[in-house]
């Protein structure tokens, strides 16, 4: 029988490697290891002596196959048998298989008598196996005929690829719109790893070529506008297409090929948006809600154009959404729209589900799902993570069609036990369906921190974590056994390690036990250790708020939207109707007060019933104060509303959106001729009323000693007052840095109101969600700030903030927060 | 009274070089360690100690005997010690050598010049490596190119000539990008450094120098 000699650098891999052998052989076989250096083998190395000891060992008339690991493994396998006799040297190879798997089939082989050649032959072996196993998962399509014929008898270049991370999705969907418009049948084949030719119309077959840097593709080209194809293709894979292009000299990223690129967006955190730790098995609220429909269908031509109308639909969808991102975010977001739109159009998808149609009868829904289903497997089976991700990309392109086939969508699964729910994003009413004590915590892969359902969350008081799609990059939520997030940082955890678990849940339980605390002291009126007294009041948007903000500890409302009373309807509505409403919260809130604001809507709140000329800024246009000027009789109404509701109750009056005094005056204007002609009527309502302004844009901030004459109050609107004076828009989630209110500018603003303020002895509130930041509250009161109104689950959070600090230590906070020069450093100040 | 001039090698010199091999690898230990550890597996420098210890352990048995002899030793000792590819190839350079100093007590400058570079050429043959490829041959090529005897030389100037040229060697590497062992896993990245294999080549010809009679 032919002996068996293992060498490897490592004791402990040669033992294993031979255990593994022997479970596969018995003892019958002749097996040595020689691995190991120094005392008792335990160092990395190999021994040439030991090396021909052991083939000594094992040697009998039918000779050695040696099998070697790497390096010194192979220079001390040839050293030794330079140390042998001649005559022993002669039936010994030496088998360059790899070495587990050679070794195994090497010695199964071996056993049964097979003689030295084949023996190698078949260690040989156990790579091609392995070879195919996992080729056939990530392979490239096979070439169809007319592919292989245009590749034949095409021109051809040859092309050395340069963008660092290869032919990545974005590059190839370029390469893949820019060579539409030809005629010519052009096929790419990447000739450093052998894979192709495919077709450069379909990304998913680019993808299957896994083109990396520095690889040489070749590009063929059949039809009458082939030469000027290959010549424009050309210039755009020597131009990067699109991707700046590397610096020639000292190109160290070119590890590319040894190792994966990291996505550089990889993050461990999303934007925090109501704070509280969560930790919990995850539900990824996207996968399976569709219901495929699976019956077969008998007449294919209706179902394949039924087909073509959703791609067409769902691509349209896709446009209209890449300009809105475009407007909202930028160019460079909204590219990935674009590659998704290139993904629709992927001739090789659409073949895919029509060969479905056709062959197995499928309905439309269920061959475009196989088929989608198809492609993005084909992509996540591919080890570039760019084109991993684009698997991502093609199921949302699958689902988006779906939704244009009219597919139903299966009703969410009611939770029946405590998850942390992932999901792109959550329209309000999923939210409002949400029950509340299976809901540990919320991560949206999209959404924003100021959108509809992040209020709605806060004020939930749900631990939330948005924008956190690049914290799975590259992995499905479903993948994830135990989730954790912070809800006051951002930072999310898949599957954490025990300790970290540990710090979680003991933080966890401290923010419990504070939550608690707070809770019991939150009916006490709201002053500092020292007893300074600040009014902490509460931000309602519905008449039925006002009951839980007392409970909540709130000594009043210190804004209530009205915008409830005038959204979501055809007409606006009646005197009587907006009265009502607020009548009943002047019943609940007693002789508490209630600050009302006027109507706020323009920007991004449109009234059907109010037609306005389109904007390009909306937020720089008319909104709020503004379209009340312009629509009098609208505002007049709410006015006459408010007035008569305030009878016998604390009302007072806030106006939103004042630039100056003009404006001001103005609103009081329509003010006392509402009030006149109440009188007039004689229709009890409250005069005088008090009345202020909402400090939202910085021009009435630097005017404020000269509205102070004329208002009873102000309240500052901490951020529309950041979006302006930082002319960063709230909703951009690029302009994260500049949506702080924290910044010192903003803090110098607020000052300037508080001084201007004092001059006539009014008070001044803040009624943004700044309020009921922990750091920003106590800055605010160190700047002489009287009132704080905030969403309710804050107040006792706040109160309790409040009671622990000394009006003197919060001044000085606020005199150093002043000295910073940016929001981060204001920030620092308390860590 | 004539002074001296070192024109040969004897067998005390020899194992005078060795001791001072065992030393000199010791101290360099981290430095080579730190050289492999950017492009290889970072054992090189506690390879090179290893082999060269367990070579001063044999010294005393191999002391008396002729310089082909104390070769053959030293070969097999770090053949079955070293661990790395370093121990194959220095293994096969005192292997190559030792046949030509079999039965010698003493060599000229022309045997050891001839000598080495038999090593040399056995050291290449088993590593299948040719200059430029980033590894100890870039060091030892030129180096023992330069032991060649000129006119009035001596045995210490040719070794001044010969380290000169191996740390030149030696510096060439550094740009290089490696194309045998297990720097070459890295392929480009392996550029930027020297390679170790060239360092402890320098040193092993320092320690020659070191090891001859002053004078």
């Amino acid at each position: 029988m032919v002996g068996l000699v293992l060498v490897s650098h490592s004791r402990a891999l040669a033992l294993a490697t031979q255990e593994l052998v022997r479970s596969m052989t018995g003892p019958a076989l002749p097996l040595a290891i020689a691995a190991g250096v120094g005392e008792e083998h335990r160092e990395l190395g190999t021994d040439a002596v030991e090396i021909s000891e052991a083939i000594l060992s094992v040697q009998g008339p039918e000779g050695v196959v040696v099998l070697m690991d790497m390096g010194s493994a192979v220079l001390s396998s040839e050293t030794a048998l330079d140390l042998l006799d001649e005559s022993a040297r002669a039936n010994i190879t030496f088998c360059p298989a790899p070495f587990v798997e050679g070794a195994v089939a090497a010695g199964v082989t071996a056993n049964l008598g097979a003689p030295r050649e084949e023996v190698c032959r078949e260690a040989l072996a156990s790579l091609q196996q392995k070879n195919h196993a996992l080729a056939e998962k990530s392979s490239t399509p096979a070439p169809s005929e007319a592919l292989q014929k245009a590749d034949a008898a095409g021109q051809t270049i040859r092309l050395t690829v340069p963008n660092l991370h290869g032919l990545h999705a974005r590059p190839a969907a370029r390469l893949i719109s820019e060579t539409r418009p030809f005629h010519a049948e052009i096929t790419v084949r990447n000739l450093t790893n052998q894979r192709g030719p495919v077709s450069v119309r379909s990304l998913s077959s680019l993808a299957s070529l896994e083109i990396l840097q520095d690889n040489e593709i070749e590009v063929a080209a059949t039809g009458d506008d082939a030469s000027s194809a290959l010549e424009k293709i050309s210039g755009l894979v020597k131009g990067g297409l699109g991707d700046p292009l590397p610096p020639r000299n000292g190109k160290a990223p070119a590890a590319a090929q040894a190792e994966p690129p990291v996505t550089p967006k990889q993050t461990d955190r999303g934007v925090p948006v109501a704070e509280g730790i969560a930790i919990g098995p995850g539900t990824h609220l996207e996968e399976a809600d569709f219901e495929i429909p699976q019956n077969k269908i008998e007449n294919d031509a209706p179902e394949i154009a039924r087909l073509q109308k959703a791609v067409a639909d769902a691509r349209e969808a896709l446009a209209t959404r890449q300009a809105q991102m475009r407007a909202t975010v930028g160019a460079a977001h909204a590219e990935i729209y674009e590659a998704q739109a290139l993904a629709l159009q992927d001739p090789e998808l659409i073949d895919r589900a029509i060969s479905f149609i056709r062959a197995d009868h499928d309905n439309t829904a269920l061959a475009w799902s196989r088929a989608n289903e198809e492609i993005a497997r084909r992509y996540e089976s591919l080890q570039d993570p760019y084109f991993r991700a684009r698997g991502a990309d093609m199921k949302d392109i699958g689902r988006q069609v779906l939704e244009a086939l009219g597919v139903k969508r299966a009703p969410a699964k009611p939770l029946s036990e405590p998850r942390i729910l992932v999901a792109p994003d959550f329209a309000p009413s999923q939210i409002a369906s949400l029950e509340r004590k299976f809901v540990l915590g919320v991560i949206l892969l999209d959404g924003g921190p100021t959108a509809h359902s992040s209020i709605l969350l806060r004020a939930l008081n749900i631990p939330t974590v948005v924008q956190a799609r690049e914290v799975f990059a590259g992995r499905s939520p479903d993948s994830v056994q135990t989730l954790a997030l912070d809800g006051s940082t951002g930072k999310v955890w898949l599957d954490p390690a025990a300790e970290v678990l540990a710090d979680l849940r003991a933080r966890q339980v401290d923010q419990r036990q504070r939550a608690a605390e707070d809770k019991e002291s939150c009916l006490q009126p709201g002053a500092t250790l020292d007893g300074h007294r600040v009014e902490i009041l509460a931000n309602i948007g519905h008449a039925s708020e006002a009951r839980e903000a007392l409970q909540a500890g709130a000594e009043g409302v210190g804004l209530l939207r009205t915008e409830f009373l005038f959204l979501e309807r055809d007409s606006a509505p009646t005197e009587e109707e907006q009265m009502e409403a607020l009548r009943s919260i002047g019943v609940e809130l007693k002789e508490k007060p209630l600050t009302v604001r006027t109507l706020d809507v323009g920007g991004d709140k449109k009234l059907p019933y109010v037609q306005l000329a389109p904007e390009e800024n909306p937020f720089l246009g008319v909104r709020a104060i503004r379209l009340c000027f312009q629509q009098e009789d609208l505002f007049a109404t709410q006015l006459r509303a408010i007035l008569r509701a305030g009878h016998q109750h604390e009302f007072q009056i806030m106006f939103p959106m004042i630039a100056d005094l003009s404006d001001l005056r103005r609103a009081k204007a329509v003010l006392e001729k509402v009030h006149l002609q109440l009188e007039h009527e004689k229709i009890p309502h409250l005069w005088p009323i008090k009345t202020g302004i909402m400090v939202e844009i910085p021009s009435a901030a630097i005017a404020a000693e000269a509205l102070a004459e004329q208002v009873d109050f102000f309240s500052i609107g901490t951020n529309d007052l950041t979006q302006y004076a930082l002319a960063a828009d709230r909703g951009n989630p690029a302009l994260l840095p500049y949506q702080d209110s924290l910044h010192p500018a903003v803090l110098h603003l607020i000052q300037h109101v508080v001084k201007g303020a004092a001059r006539f002895n009014r008070p001044v509130a803040i009624c943004g969600e700044a309020a009921s930041d922990e750091l920003a509250a106590l800055i605010f009161v160190g700047l002489g700030v009287h009132e704080l109104s905030m969403t309710r689950t804050k107040i006792a959070r706040i109160k309790s903030v409040l009671r622990q600090h000394k009006l003197g230590d919060v001044q000085q906070l606020a005199e150093k927060a002043l000295a910073c020069h940016t929001a981060g450093e204001v920030r620092a100040l308390l860590r | 009274m004539e002074t001296m001039t070192v024109n040969s090698l004897d067998s005390a010199t020899v194992v005078r070089w060795m001791q001072h091999c065992a030393e000199t690898y010791q101290q360099h230990k981290d430095e080579l360690t730190a050289l492999d550890a950017a492009i290889g597996d970072a054992d090189h420098g506690a390879n090179m100690a290893r082999g060269f210890t367990a070579v001063q352990g044999k010294l005393d048995g191999l002391k008396d005997k002729d310089i082909g002899a104390i070769f053959k030793g030293v070969a097999m000792t770090l053949i079955s010690t070293v661990g790395g590819a370093s121990g194959p190839l220095y293994g096969t350079f005192f292997l190559q050598a030792a046949s030509g100093a079999n039965g010698k007590t003493s060599l000229t400058q022309e045997e050891v010049a001839a000598d080495f570079a038999a090593g040399l050429k056995g050291l290449m043959s088993r590593g299948k490596a040719v200059v430029g490829e980033k590894t100890m041959v870039d060091a030892l090529v030129p180096a023992l190119d330069a032991l060649k005897p000129v006119a009035n030389d001596t045995l210490a100037a040719a070794l001044d000539r010969a380290i000169a040229a191996a740390r030149k060697g030696a510096d060439s590497t550094v740009p290089m990008v490696a194309k045998k062992g297990r720097a070459s896993y890295l392929g480009e990245r392996s550029a930027g450094h020297m390679d170790p294999g060239c360092l402890s080549s320098v040193l092993l010809l320092e320690a020659l120098k070191q090891a001859l009679p002053s004078g």
